[in-house]
C-alpha cells in the first residue's frame, strides 16, 4: 500500500518536474528573443508610433510647449495648394520614373543577354550611375544644365543653323512645320533654363532619376533572365513561335513575373524617396514644381523645426509606401508565382 | 507521318566533336530509339533533327523535304522534353493549345483583348478547343484542364507534354528522355503507355534514352551510339544477340555481358584459359581475342567437373532467378544467371566450375570488332 502511494507521488513529482522544465524552456526562449525584439521596437516601431502621435501636435524641437491640434496638420496637407502640389509632384515623379526606368532596364537586359562578350562592357557602363553617389552626380548635372555655360545648352546652341537643326526640327516630315518646332524656336529665342524653369524642372529631375535607376533595374532583370529555362524557348520554337515578340509574350515576360514585381516595388519606393537631386538642384522650386514629399519633410521638420507638421507628412508618406508594399504582397504576388 | 532520313551528320562544339558522320534511315511509322551512355551525342542528334541546333555538315530529310534550312517550327515535328518544358503560367488546356494557337490564329488574333474582335478568330478558337478536347480525352486528363503545371504530378505533366506534342498531328515525334524524371514504377507504366500510343497514332517516333531497358522494350529498331559514332541500328533482339561491336555488347544487357580474354590457334579453335570452346571456330587464327558470353549462357557445375574452376565470390537472389559472381583462377570475374533453385547447390564462399555455352559465345578481336564465328553443332 505504502509502496503504491510512494510510486504515485513519484510519478506526480516527475510530471511536475517535466512541467517545470517545459515552462523554463519556454521562458528561456523568450529571453533569447528579447534583445532582437526589443531592438526592433526601439529603433523601428516606436519612432513610427512617436511620429504618429507628434503629427497631431505642433511640437518643435527645444520648445517646451506642446499643443494638441487634432487633425489640423492633415487638413493643411490635403487642403492647402502648396501641399497638394507636393503630392502631385511626388506622384508625377513616381509615375514617370517607374515605368520608363523599368522599361529601359528590361530592354537593356534583353539586349545585353542576346549579345555575346561585349554585353559585359554595356553592363558596366549602364551600371556606372548606380555606383556613383547621387548627390555628387546631381552637382555634375547642375553644372551641365547651367543655362549659359552648361554643356547641354552649349551643345544645343552649336547645332543651330546647321543640318542638326534641320534634322531635329523635323521639318523634313511633310506634316511638320520646321520653323515652329521646339528646336528652331529655341534657336531663335533661347534654350530652356532647365532646372530654373517651372515647366522643365520636373521633367529634368525625372530624367536624372531614370538615368540613375535604370542600370539597377537592368541588373535585376539580367539576374531574372538567367533563371528562364532554355528548354522553354526550345519548346516555344517547336510550338511555332517564330518572332521575338511571340517569344517574349509566351516565355520571357511571364517567367520574369516575380522579378518584375520586385523591381516595381523597389523602384516605386525609391522614387517616393527622391530627395538628393531636389536638394542639390532645385530646393523644391521653381514655384513648388519639384516640391516632393521627402524634401518637404526635410524642409519642415529640419530646416523650419516644425517637427509636428513634418511628422504628419511622414505619416502620409508612410501610407503611400505601405500601400505599394501591400499591393505587391497580396494582390500581385500570387499571380506570378506559378508553383 | 513521314520517314526521316539522316545523312552523314557531323557536329562539333568548338574543338569537341560530338557526332561523326551519323546516318540513319527511319521508316514511316517506325519507333526508333537512340540509346547510349550520357555524352554520346544522342540528344544532340535529336536536337539537330528538331532544328534547335545546326549540324556542321550532312543533311536531314523529313518525308521528301530537306529541312536543313528550316526553322524548328516549320519542320512539322513535335518534341517532348526531359523537363517537359510546360509553360508554368498557362493552364493544361492553354499549354496544349499553344501549338494550334500559333498556327491557326494570326498575329492580331493572338492579342489578349483585341484578338476577340478580329474576324475569323471565333471559328478558329472553336476548332482549337475541339482538337484540344479530343487529345485530353484520349490521354485521360480531362479533369486537369484548368490546373497549372505546378499543381500536377510528374506523370500528369508528362501526359500534358505528350498532349501538346500530339495535338497538331505532326510528321514525327521526337522524345528526349521523357521518362527520366519519373519514379521507377511510373516509368515502367509509361513505357507501355507510350508504346501503345505509338501503335494508335501510327506515327514516326524518335526516342532518346540512356536506359537500355526502355530501348529494348519499346523500339522497333534500336540505334546504339557511343562517342559520337553510330555503332549499330537493328531490332532489339539482334542488338542483344548479335552485336557488331564489343561496346554494343557491353552496353546492352543487364547484368553486363562477361568478357574473357582468349587465344585462337591456327585451326581456329578458341582457348579460354585451359578450356577449349567446343564447336567454336574463329575466323581470326593465331591471335589474342576476346570472348563475350551473356550471363544466361554461363552455368555453374559442381567442383571438379568439366569447365573452368572458379570461386563463388557473391550471389544475389532475385526470387525467380539468381546471379552468381565468380572469380576464375586468372583473376577474371564472371557473372552467371541461373534459376533461383541453384542457390541450394551453389553459394557464396564455395568453389565450383564454370561452363560456357558455346553456341551463345560472341568473339571479338582486340579492337572490339566482331569476328566471324563458325558454330558447329555439338551433340
Amino acid at each position: 500500500m505504502i509502496e503504491k502511494v510512494t510510486k504515485t507521488v513519484d510519478t506526480l513529482n516527475q510530471a511536475a518536474g517535466l512541467k517545470r522544465a517545459e515552462n523554463r524552456a519556454k521562458w528561456v526562449s523568450y529571453l533569447f528573443c528579447f534583445p532582437a525584439v526589443s531592438l526592433m521596437f526601439i529603433i523601428l516601431l516606436v519612432p513610427i508610433f512617436v511620429a504618429g502621435v507628434l503629427s497631431f501636435t505642433d511640437y518643435s524641437l527645444g520648445n517646451p510647449d506642446l499643443n494638441w491640434l487634432g487633425s489640423k496638420n492633415y487638413e493643411v496637407i490635403f487642403g492647402r495648394s502648396s501641399y497638394q502640389k507636393m503630392i502631385w509632384a511626388t506622384v508625377t515623379y513616381v509615375v514617370v520614373v517607374v515605368p520608363i526606368s523599368i522599361g529601359l532596364g528590361l530592354g537593356a537586359a534583353m539586349l545585353i543577354n542576346s549579345v555575346g562578350r561585349i554585353g559585359e562592357l554595356y553592363k558596366t557602363i549602364y551600371f556606372l550611375p548606380v555606383m556613383a553617389a547621387l548627390l555628387a552626380m546631381a552637382l555634375v548635372w547642375d553644372l551641365a544644365l547651367h543655362p549659359t555655360v552648361g554643356i547641354v545648352n552649349q551643345t544645343l546652341r552649336l547645332g543651330c543653323g546647321t543640318w542638326i537643326e534641320g534634322l531635329f526640327s523635323f521639318g523634313w516630315l511633310p506634316w511638320v512645320d520646321g520653323a515652329q518646332s521646339w528646336y528652331s524656336t529655341s534657336c531663335a529665342d533661347e534654350f530652356p533654363l532647365w532646372i530654373g524653369d517651372r515647366d522643365y524642372a520636373m521633367p529634368t529631375i525625372c530624367f536624372i532619376g531614370i538615368w540613375q535607376a535604370f542600370g539597377f533595374n537592368m541588373v535585376l532583370y539580367l539576374a531574372g533572365l538567367t533563371g528562364v529555362p532554355r528548354e522553354l524557348y526550345h519548346a516555344a520554337a517547336i510550338d511555332g513561335v517564330t518572332n521575338t515578340w511571340d517569344q517574349f509574350r509566351l516565355v520571357t515576360w511571364p517567367m520574369l513575373g516575380p522579378t518584375t514585381i520586385f523591381v516595381v516595388t523597389i523602384t516605386s519606393i525609391n522614387s517616393f524617396k527622391v530627395f538628393d537631386t531636389v536638394e542639390a538642384l532645385t530646393w523644391g522650386g521653381p514655384a513648388k514644381s519639384t516640391y516632393v514629399m521627402m524634401y518637404a519633410i526635410f524642409e519642415k521638420a529640419v530646416k523650419e523645426n516644425l517637427v509636428g507638421f513634418g511628422s504628419a507628412i511622414t505619416i502620409v508618406f508612410l501610407f503611400f509606401v505601405l500601400l505599394i508594399t501591400f499591393t505587391q504582397r497580396f494582390l500581385v504576388e500570387k499571380r506570378v508565382h506559378y508553383s | 507521318m513521314a520517314s526521316v532520313t539522316i545523312q552523314n551528320i557531323d557536329k562539333s562544339f568548338g574543338t569537341v566533336k560530338v557526332l561523326n558522320g551519323v546516318s540513319i534511315d527511319i521508316e514511316d511509322g517506325e519507333f526508333i530509339v537512340l540509346v547510349g551512355p550520357s555524352g554520346c551525342g544522342k540528344s544532340t542528334l535529336l536536337r539537330i533533327i528538331a532544328g534547335l541546333e545546326n549540324q556542321n555538315s550532312g543533311s536531314i530529310k523529313i518525308g521528301n523535304n530537306i529541312v536543313d534550312n528550316l526553322h524548328a517550327s516549320l519542320r512539322d515535328i513535335a518534341m517532348v522534353f526531359q523537363s517537359y518544358a510546360l509553360y508554368p503560367h498557362l493552364s493544361v488546356a492553354e499549354n496544349i493549345s499553344v501549338p494550334l494557337r500559333m498556327r491557326r490564329l494570326n498575329f492580331l488574333q493572338r492579342f489578349p483583348i483585341i484578338g476577340r474582335f478580329i474576324p475569323g478568330s471565333k471559328a478558329a478558337k472553336a476548332s482549337i478547343k475541339k482538337d484540344v478536347d479530343e487529345v485530353t480525352e484520349m490521354l485521360g486528363i480531362e479533369e486537369l484542364l484548368h490546373r497549372k503545371p505546378g499543381q500536377l504530378s510528374g506523370g500528369q505533366r508528362q501526359r500534358v507534354a505528350v498532349g501538346r506534342a500530339m495535338v497538331r498531328h505532326p510528321q514525327a515525334f521526337l522524345m528526349d528522355e521523357p521518362l527520366s524524371n519519373l519514379d521507377a514504377e511510373r516509368r515502367v507504366h509509361m513505357r507501355a503507355e507510350i508504346a501503345e500510343l505509338h501503335r494508335r497514332l501510327e506515327s514516326t517516333f524518335i526516342y532518346v534514352t540512356h536506359d537500355q531497358a526502355e530501348a529494348m522494350t519499346m523500339a522497333d529498331r534500336v540505334a546504339v551510339m557511343m562517342d559520337g559514332d553510330l555503332l549499330q541500328v537493328d531490332t532489339p533482339r539482334n542488338v542483344y544477340a548479335n552485336p557488331v561491336d564489343i561496346r554494343v555488347a557491353e552496353f546492352i544487357g543487364s547484368p553486363k555481358i562477361n568478357i574473357l580474354s582468349a587465344q585462337s590457334n591456327d585451326t581456329g579453335d578458341v582457348n579460354v584459359g585451359d578450356m577449349v570452346l567446343a564447336g567454336v571456330k574463329s575466323a581470326a587464327k593465331n591471335s589474342k581475342i576476346q570472348v563475350g558470353v551473356r550471363p544466361e549462357a554461363v552455368t555453374l557445375e559442381p567442383k571438379n567437373s568439366a569447365g573452368i574452376p572458379c570461386h563463388i565470390v557473391h550471389h544475389e537472389n532475385l526470387g525467380s532467378e539468381a546471379y552468381f559472381h565468380v572469380e576464375l583462377n586468372s583473376g577474371e570475374r564472371v557473372i552467371s544467371r541461373m534459376d533461383a533453385s541453384a542457390i541450394d547447390q551453389f553459394s557464396t564462399g564455395h568453389d565450383a566450375s564454370v561452363m560456357l555455352h558455346s553456341n551463345n559465345v560472341l568473339l571479338f578481336d582486340n579492337d572490339g570488332q566482331r569476328i566471324v564465328t563458325h558454330n558447329e553443332v555439338v551433340m
